[in-house]
């Protein structure tokens, strides 16, 4: 056998061996089931935003916002928004309600999927009370549904300031429930760099030894930090309320803040409703220090477990008494403004 | 010393009532007999391992272990003929268990469908002794699973008033002494074990209990293997019996099955332990019989193999009843059995009544489409995750040839799963039912599959089988590979072991969803059930027996709150007289008076109030009784209130009173009380004053009365 042939064989046998190699050490990592996320987020059963970046056709990346809805998408209009595409510029006999919160604000998906603000401008419109500013005559009342499933103060604060251009008269603020919840890195922290983006990583991440790799690299660059903290603090959470409440206010802008109703039994010291009623009692503070109404939804439907689809989100029927409740809240605001029309003289302010 | 066996039968004599006396305090609970807060670990009562551990107990100091244990077992299996028949076979078998270990931990095939409901029946066999599912469905941590609505489609309303599964009982008799050492054995794991091996308790009962089912696996593989040498010629019995078993159980449908708690493994197994009896030269007919007398338990459509195999049986040997008449009482046993049960639990002799809707009656067009589907769907048809079956039909010929029964038994098992799989739709929609349904007919096929193979291995045709084998293995590579939605909706890939991997504190069980019923969830205490469910003796059994009254859940609500929220006036007397403390606040900062205000139960207030609960203890976010009591409208327990010293004006942080919320919801007698009170009508710090309200609800009476009590401060 001449030296060429042999040599060949030799690299052949040598290229073998690494292949096999490779496919065995490929094949020990999955049965051990070994996989590694530059999040550590596996801990408390994934990370909702990855999921509403990435995964939810609904949404699409926003530097800012983390995730923002897709205009004409799923329950949103061409702006945005759940509800009719509003006119531009405000026409002046508007009287415009937005709704700013997360998943039980945006309600549920489908035309007729139950949320509280259409229930809420339905029985506003059916009451027709609202009047034009310095006038006794009917407004065209509508509310706006700006929620967005998964939203946290964070990004509600931002989603407001983009509610602006549409003039609001009155923003209505529920939060409180994904902001309590354990992550890797805070909203306020949250960078697409983050996440696997480049080619060569997302083809390494195609196989474990990959993710061996991605693990080392990340380890030796010192990026992950394991402690987990909420997607928004408590001290953050109160100040991004009182942001939205002041400059609400610069715009005489009126904000009425509700508490974000859950029920159900703990479980796990992380869950995030071991925190979430530290975010109600802030909400509170903050409606208090700012002098705006509070409606306590959460103490209001605490453990009426029948309104609940599951541990935070209303039912039809939950929505619908929701909805009432905030109406009646609505409307005595709009009294205090003097923009609710009385019947009789006599019960002027 | 020996133990003889009078002596344990004493020994365990003198066990039964004292356990059943601990026991039956705990009949009805399910979460057993831990109090929160203390260091006891939580623990339900295993009743079933408690008797087999008194049993052991002696067993192990006699003199029947280990040895005698060994050949007794090993006589058990020679009498089942299961010792290996060749050197082969253990190997081959290991190898369908690594494989289904390696598919199946990947995760998405190990969970959800109908394993947390065959789960609950043996859950509530092992920890209840009962069949009534009620407090599986209802009680908090199987919530987490099932809301007691989605018990629906699961739950019948039975004879007594309980609630009994749907589903077929066999699967979970079978598992149930499973589950019942498994956890025995789970609970003997030291706690710094599980610490060094981050494997929670419950984790570890999860995977012990899918090994469980890859053994009923394994068994079915094995005794395919013997049919298959059995049933097939020498040559190809001995060159493909190997290599068919290996194909069929190594790729979908029958792989992912290997570790669900689905009926299908079980029911492949029984099959096919019916053919290779009925292959032997002197076949058992008790055995024969017991075989076929279990199939209507694992699934009443079942019921199918059962005539198939009762008429093989017959047609083989048609006068094999005049011969042993005594054997006919076991499928006559089991069926009596069976419509017992029924009646027992269902109060229907017919088994079939707790189906709320039966099959339902589908077009002609919509069935050819679901047949065409359970063959040829992308997702789900068998030809296209398993064409090999293909090869199996080419086999079928010759069998037919030489063992008709067994050809026959085969085909007829095939169709009829076919037919009564295409008359309904699969739980997870698609298009079509899933190839899954065919699944117990599948090992039955495999010596025709053999058969087919040697036939076809010649020439040019051996590309056939390379290619449609190749094409099944890649197939299931896929499934290794990324099983997402390929078989269920569940969760995306988990590993079994990846719990562990992950770093998961012990205490935050990862268990999939499926099994979430045996996780050690934080548990509410057998008085706060026993008041949930209002039991009143319950309740002072619990407190003669020395539980703690203020035992507070997760969300700290005490007994006391319970009872204060559920108008029971019997067991809030007896918890205030057993000492309760009405001072106690949950996490909410909510009391009993507050919830007994809130739900309107005048009786409870009076005996908080007169048990000295505080009447101006306010929650966190500033919630008094008295204006739960105000909002509700509920003017008895607002006089009693503010008879014990409520404060009249306290408000929220918004500068809401209980006068506001009167006046909010219109409860014009609940308003005069306060305003006789002396609430001030005009209270305000950030929020509306009661004014506010009455006036943009245009309550005209309401503002006249607030404005006369106004002008009247004013005066005075």
């Amino acid at each position: 056998m001449s030296r060429g042939r042999a040599l060949a064989g030799n690299l052949a046998l040598a290229a073998a061996t690494l292949v096999v190699t490779i496919m065995v050490a490929e094949l020990a990592l999955r049965v051990v089931g070994y996989a590694y996320s530059p999040l550590h987020i596996e801990i408390i059963g994934g990370d909702a935003r990855v999921q509403h970046v990435f995964e939810d056709g609904h949404f699409e990346y926003d530097a800012e916002l983390i995730w923002r809805p897709r205009a004409g998408r799923s329950v949103f209009n061409l702006q945005g928004f759940r509800g009719a595409d509003l006119e531009q510029p405000k026409p002046t006999n508007a009287y415009r309600i937005f709704t700013v919160g997360d998943s039980n604000t945006l309600g549920w998906a489908g035309d007729r999927g139950p949320n509280w603000p259409q229930y809420l401008g339905e029985l506003l419109a059916d009451a027709g009370g609202v009047t034009i500013q310095d006038s006794d005559q009917p407004a065209a009342v509508t509310v706006t549904n700006a929620g967005v499933w998964g939203y946290t103060a964070f990004q509600g604060y931002r989603r407001f300031q983009q509610t602006l251009q549409y003039e609001p008269d009155m923003v209505l603020v529920s939060f409180g429930a994904n902001d309590a919840h354990r992550v890797a890195y805070a909203d306020s922290e949250f960078e697409l760099s983050r996440l696997r983006s480049s080619r060569l990583d997302q083809m390494l991440s195609r196989v474990r030894l990959g993710h061996v790799l991605l693990a080392l690299l990340d380890r030796s660059s010192a990026t992950v930090e394991a402690d987990l903290r909420p997607r928004v603090g408590l001290d953050s959470y109160r100040d991004l309320l009182t942001a939205m409440v002041r400059e609400a206010r610069e715009r005489d802008i009126r904000v009425v803040l509700l508490t974000r109703p859950y029920i159900g039994a703990i479980r796990g010291p992380m869950l995030w409703k071991n925190f979430a009623r530290d975010y109600a009692v802030a909400t509170a503070e903050v409606a208090a220090a700012e002098s705006v109404p509070l409606i306590d939804i959460y103490s209001v439907f605490r453990e009426q477990e029948e309104l609940f689809e599951d541990e935070s989100h209303f039912t039809e029927e939950g929505h619908r008494r929701a909805a009432r409740a905030v109406y009646e809240a609505v409307r005595t605001e709009l009294w205090r403004a003097g923009r609710w029309r009385a019947r009789t003289t006599e019960l002027d302010p | 010393m020996t133990t003889s066996g009078r002596e344990m039968a004493a020994r365990l004599q003198g066990h039964g009532p004292a356990l059943y006396r601990r026991m039956s305090k705990y009949r009805h609970s399910y979460l057993g007999p831990t109090v929160v807060g203390t260091t006891r670990p939580w623990r339900r009562p295993n009743q079933l391992t408690l008797a087999a551990a008194a049993a052991a107990q002696g067993g192990l100091s006699g003199r029947f272990f280990p040895l005698e244990w060994a050949a007794l077992m090993t006589r058990f299996l020679q009498k089942l003929r299961l010792a290996p028949a060749t050197a082969s076979e253990p190997v081959l078998v290991g190898l369908l268990v690594l494989l289904a270990l390696l598919v199946v931990s990947r995760g998405p095939t190990s969970m959800s469908g109908g394993a947390p409901h065959y789960l609950a029946i043996s859950h509530s066999l092992v920890y209840d002794l009962d069949l009534d599912l009620t407090n599986q469905y209802s009680e908090s941590d199987s919530t987490y699973v099932f809301r007691p609505e989605s018990g629906g489609t699961h739950l019948v309303a039975g004879r007594d008033g309980g609630l009994y599964p749907v589903r077929d009982l066999g699967l979970p008799l079978l598992l149930t002494p499973g589950l019942a050492v498994l956890d025995f054995i789970v609970w003997t794991i030291p706690e710094p074990a599980l610490r060094a091996a981050r494997w929670s308790r419950a984790n570890a009962l999860r995977d012990l209990l899918s090994m469980l089912m890859l053994l009923l696996y394994g068994l079915t593989a094995t005794l395919a293997l013997r049919t298959t040498q059995r049933l097939a010629s020498d040559e190809s019995g001995a060159r493909f019996g190997w290599w068919a078993t290996l194909v069929a159980f190594a790729t979908p449908p029958l792989l992912p099955l290997s570790i669900l708690m689905f009926p299908e493994v079980p029911v492949a197994l029984l099959a096919v332990a019916f053919q290779l009896e009925s292959l032997r030269s002197r076949p058992r007919l008790w055995l024969q019989l017991s075989l076929i007398a279990a199939f209507p338990w694992m699934g009443l459509r079942y019921t199918l193999i059962a005539a198939v195999a009762l008429a093989w049986l017959v047609l083989r040997n048609p006068r094999v009843f005049s011969k042993s008449k005594s054997e006919l009482a076991i499928p006559l046993g089991s069926a009596a059995l069976l419509l017992f049960s029924s009646w027992w639990m269902y109060g229907s002799w017919l088994p079939w009544a707790r189906y709320a809707d039966p099959v339902e009656t589908r077009t002609f067009w919509l069935l050819m489409f679901h047949a065409l589907g359970l063959l040829a769907d992308p997702f789900f048809g068998l030809l296209m995750v398993a064409p090999f079956w293909l090869i199996a039909f080419a086999g079928v010929q010759e069998t037919w040839g030489r063992r008709r029964g067994a050809a026959v038994f085969g085909l007829a098992t095939f169709a009829l799963l076919f037919a009564s799989a295409a008359l309904r739709q699969g739980w997870w929609g698609g298009y079509s039912p899933s190839a899954r349904l065919l699944a117990p007919a599948l090992p039955v096929l495999v010596p025709m599959l053999a058969v087919g193979l040697a036939r076809l291995w010649h020439g040019w045709k051996r590309l056939l089988i390379v290619g449609t084998v190749g094409w099944a293995t890649v197939l299931s590579g896929v499934l290794v590979y990324e099983p997402i939605n390929l078989w269920s909706d569940a969760e995306r890939g988990r590993s079994l072991l990846s719990p562990a991997f992950a770093g998961y504190p012990l205490a935050q069980s990862d268990a999939p969803r499926a099994w979430v019923l045996v996780r050690p969830p934080p548990v509410d205490p057998p008085l706060g059930l026993a008041v949930h469910r209002g039991n009143l003796k319950a309740v002072l059994r619990a407190l003669t027996d020395g539980d703690d009254v203020d035992a507070a859940t997760s969300t700290g609500e005490t007994p006391l709150m319970a009872a204060a929220s559920d108008a029971r006036g019997g067991i809030l007397r007896a918890l205030l007289d057993g000492g309760a403390d009405p001072a106690l606040a949950d996490l909410d900062g909510w009391t009993a008076l507050m919830l007994a205000a809130r739900n309107g139960n005048t009786d409870a207030v009076k005996q908080l109030l007169d048990a000295g609960a505080d009447a101006r203890a306010a929650s966190l976010l500033g919630w008094t009784a008295l204006m739960w009591a105000a909002q509700g409208g509920h003017r008895g327990i607002v006089d009693a209130l503010l008879s014990a010293g409520a404060a009249v004006d306290q408000a929220r942080a918004d500068g809401t009173t209980a006068l506001a919320l009167a006046v909010q919801r219109a409860h014009e007698g609940v308003v005069a009380s306060l305003l006789a009170a002396g609430a001030d009508p005009r209270y305000r710090s950030t929020g509306p004053a009661p004014l506010d309200w009455a006036s943009a609800a245009d309550n005209r009476r309401l503002v006249r009365t607030l404005r006369a009590a106004a002008r009247d401060e004013g005066a005075a």
